[in-house]
């Protein structure tokens, strides 16, 4: 090899270890701000195909899911009375005992302009940024259909006007749970697959597939209270010290338009 | 490539792939391809190692990079490594072998492969990996190798079409 090809090597070598250390990306930002308005003719495209094909090519099924809904909607009324009196005496408990705090954060909508094909992460790109207010670590939010609001994922990397955000799913993704019915904890992690696994529940724990898993509060990144997923497995760790289980995420995190971004920092500096 | 090429061949068609990939990505969100990797082979096996071929690269993997949790200029820089190691190749290899080009893309793409496994068993935290896990992570990495592959093929014709189709004429 010639002196010159082993310095070309060398040097894309250790331009290869350098981008890969490195912490910033002085040009991304910048060359995402050039790629926005692609991005977003991108998913209205795909947006608007996506609706079209779930409208009018998928109506065989909708007599069936009409009568299904009606009969829904009669069990629910009950339900709705009972539960208007469960709720009003509640409040009057959470005003006396103060039960429950209610801290409540600024919230920001934002479209998802890009999902990421890729089969080891799991990131899309939503259309806000630093210049509305959003930050590293900020909880991503977005509701599940007719169920409520679920946790998404964690806004990663920031710029003036788009913001990359790492899902649920994502192998880098963790968060501090708690199963709500039983009020065990554990960890959340992902793992580039459409279930995410659950960690470190403790032997004791009677949890069950059907449960439900919110964020606990305790890692300081997440309000307590958001609503995970549900759990689809429990095993029995190979370590023999814990329990570990599979979690269907609560929101389709694949099927997203909006999104909500909770404009909550780190309790404490990390 | 010349400036043309790049500029009135090249450009257009992976702005085209680039956009459609982005579309089609709201109605199927899992894919086990990668369509810029497929592109960046098909573009070194076409293309001969110059200036333009060297910016061609460039873009293609600052516009992968977007789509993981990866730096800006690592799928560039892997790419531009791939096309070296294509010109240091044929001097081991003889060319006129019809299977080089895609002896060179499974190899290139098991190098591509190694990188991003091993990017993710170091992002994975998992306190216990179960066989389980493993194996599904096998088989859809060796998808996910096929499918590339394919795609690379598909692609290295199209790219033929668009190049020299058009230079004949």
């Amino acid at each position: 090899m010639s002196k010159k090809k082993a310095i070309v090597v060398i040097l894309l070598i250790v331009l290869l270890a350098g981008s890969i250390l490195a912490k910033k990306d002085p040009g991304k930002g910048f060359l995402g701000y050039l790629m926005s308005p692609l991005w977003r003719a991108e998913s209205v495209l795909g947006e608007g195909l996506r609706d079209f094909l779930q409208k009018y090519l998928f109506l065989t099924s909708v007599k069936e899911e009409n009568r299904l809904l009606k009969e829904r909607i009669l069990s629910l009324q009950q339900e709705l009375a009972y539960f208007k009196e469960r709720e009003a005496l509640y409040e009057r408990l959470e005003k006396i005992y103060k039960i429950s705090e209610r801290t409540k954060y600024p919230q920001v909508v934002a479209k998802i302009i890009y999902k990421g094909i890729d089969p080891y992460s799991e990131v899309m790109i939503i259309d806000k940024g630093s210049r509305d207010g959003i930050m590293p670590q900020m909880p991503i939010l977005a509701l599940a259909e007719g169920k409520g609001v679920g946790l998404v994922g964690q806004v990663v990397e920031v710029h003036r006007n788009w913001s990359k955000v790492i899902l649920l799913t994502d192998p880098s993704f963790a968060v501090d749970v708690k199963v709500l019915r039983t009020q065990d904890r554990g960890i959340v992690r992902g793992k580039a697959e459409p279930l995410v696994s659950l960690e470190f529940l403790p032997l004791y724990s009677q949890a069950k597939e059907g449960d439900l898993v919110v964020t606990s509060g305790q890692d300081l990144l997440f309000p307590s209270g958001l609503l995970v997923g549900e759990i689809k497995k429990i095993l029995k760790d190979p370590q023999g010290l814990f329990q570990r289980g599979e979690i269907q995420p609560y929101v389709d995190i694949y099927n997203l338009s909006y999104v909500v971004v909770l404009m909550k920092t780190p309790d404490l500096a990390m | 490539m010349s400036f043309s090429e790049f500029l009135f061949r090249f450009l257009p068609f992976f702005l085209t792939i680039t956009f459609v990939k982005g579309v089609i990505n709201f109605i199927l969100p899992i894919w086990f391809i990668d369509i810029y990797l497929a592109l960046a082979l098909a573009s070194i096996i076409q293309f001969k190692f110059n200036f333009f071929s060297i910016i061609a690269l460039f873009f293609i993997g600052i516009m992968r990079s977007f789509d993981g949790y990866y730096p800006l200029l690592f799928f560039s820089l892997l790419y531009i490594f791939l096309f070296w190691l294509k010109e240091v190749g044929k001097k081991f290899l003889k060319q006129e072998n019809i299977y080089f080009p895609y002896l060179f893309c499974l190899i290139s793409i098991f190098i591509v492969l190694f990188f991003q496994l091993f990017i993710y068993f170091f992002r994975l935290n998992l306190y216990s990996i179960t066989y389980n896990f493993l194996f599904w992570v096998f088989m859809k990495s060796l998808f996910w190798l096929a499918m590339t592959f394919l795609f690379t093929c598909l692609f290295l014709k199209t790219l033929r079409f668009i190049i020299d189709d058009h230079k004949d004429k």
